[in-house]
């Protein structure tokens, strides 16, 4: 039996994938790889992906409302022009002079290099899946697709950074498979600074186990409080 | 039908994004003396006297317009809904008769369910699909202290238990969470 959205069978439980402790502990030189990739990932990834892509709601409601408006325009003009009464919401007069000049006219040209250019920014809105928004993580639900939005992993982060002894503020960035904290402190010498933050962060990674692993990387910097 | 409104949202602005693309690429090529002359008329006499001496062309445009306007306007309203459920419809054996449950009572069931087990600042479940085929979609806000990785422990099981109680193992979710920061 296979899930119609996630394409998972429920019989294989995600019992093998690392768990939050046994994933690599030692931090090297500020780095930290988590997890190995869990079995079933790429089915996981890829219902993950179809789940958060971009629903592309705002360029829709903006397009529905422009065809809806010109199509009433074109209805009053079309009700004008069976009825013969004479309607003057809309000047169709300077319509039909824009449309009777030579059609290499200036005007023209920049219209028409315009409707080109929208008309292929919608298309491209259309056929580019968009990036989403969210970070993928592993799930222990077979049928269960969870995420968490970037903003939110990276106030999480910061705020494990921060709860690091020595840090007095942290951001967090996040590239494509690197975390990168930067972290600052109002201690002279750092010390191990930089290896406790990577372990509390690469910590709690491991634990939410994003679908594409990601490695820690934090600069600490001497700052006032 | 997986995710209706977005790939409706992305058919419809093919559709849309189509038109002035085409209409503008012809007016360029023309411009430059491919198709004819480039000092011809942008709308050609033929196609601006077309309507004089057929009546029946203007109620057709009407008629015409008249959907278009229906479409776009059916196209916008279906934004705000996003497929939401009223009912849903499980028994995995049809011929047993249908079981219906209230789509909003299950998910108000669920959220009750999620402040209770998970916490958090909010949390919001909605069913879509259809309805004898529903998927659960759940929004979890956190404070930034929140562990997220407990939190979807506790998201799962509130699902587990959702579908115990409505007799089904068959109800995808999908469980987006973010943290907010939380002054102390």
């Amino acid at each position: 039996m296979t899930w119609p959205e996630h394409g998972i069978t429920p019989d294989h439980p995600t019992a093998a994938w690392p768990g939050p402790g046994d994933a690599g502990v030692a931090p090297v030189e500020g780095e930290h790889e988590t997890g190995r990739p869990p079995p079933r990932e790429g089915a996981q990834r890829r219902a993950a992906a179809r789940a958060f892509r971009p629903r592309r709601t705002v360029p829709a409601t903006v397009t529905a409302l422009l065809l809806a408006l010109a199509a009433l325009v074109t209805l009053i003009g079309a009700v004008a022009a069976a009825t013969g009464a004479n309607m003057r919401t809309v000047p169709w007069t300077s319509f039909a002079d824009f449309g009777a000049g030579p059609v290499d006219d200036p005007a023209h040209l920049a219209v028409a290099g315009a409707a080109v250019v929208v008309g292929l920014f919608l298309l491209g809105l259309a056929l580019v899946p968009g990036r989403t928004r969210v970070v993928p993580l592993a799930s222990d639900d077979p049928s269960t697709v969870t995420g968490i939005t970037e903003r939110g992993l990276r106030r999480h982060l910061a705020t494990v950074a921060t709860a690091v002894d020595g840090v007095s503020r942290a951001r967090v960035k996040l590239r494509r498979r690197v975390v990168h904290v930067r972290a600052v402190t109002p201690l002279r010498d750092p010390g191990d600074l930089p290896g406790e933050i990577t372990e509390a962060v690469g910590g709690r990674l491991d634990a939410l186990r994003p679908l594409k692993p990601m490695r820690v990387h934090v600069d600490v910097t001497h700052g006032g409080k | 039908m997986k995710n209706r409104p977005a790939a409706a949202n992305r058919v419809g602005l093919v559709l849309v994004g189509l038109l002035p693309a085409l209409a503008g690429a012809v007016t360029l090529v023309r411009a430059l003396g491919l198709l004819g002359s480039p000092d011809a008329p942008l709308i050609p006499p033929e196609v601006a006297g077309f309507p004089a001496g057929r009546p029946w062309l203007w109620p057709a445009v009407i008629a015409g317009s008249l959907v278009v306007a229906l479409l776009a306007l059916y196209w916008l309203l279906v934004q705000g809904r996003l497929d939401t459920l009223r009912t849903l419809e499980l028994e995995p054996d049809p011929s047993h008769g249908t079981t219906r449950v209230s789509a909003g009572a299950a998910a108000g069931a669920l959220e009750d369910d999620l402040a209770e087990h998970v916490g958090g600042e909010r949390a919001r479940a909605s069913l879509a699909g259809a309805p004898s085929d529903p998927r659960l979609a759940i929004v979890v806000v956190l404070p930034d202290q929140a562990d997220p990785a407990v939190a979807r422990q506790g998201v799962n099981g509130a699902v587990a238990r959702l579908r115990r109680s409505l007799e089904t193992d068959r109800l995808p979710a999908t469980v987006r969470m973010h943290a907010v920061h939380r002054r102390m």
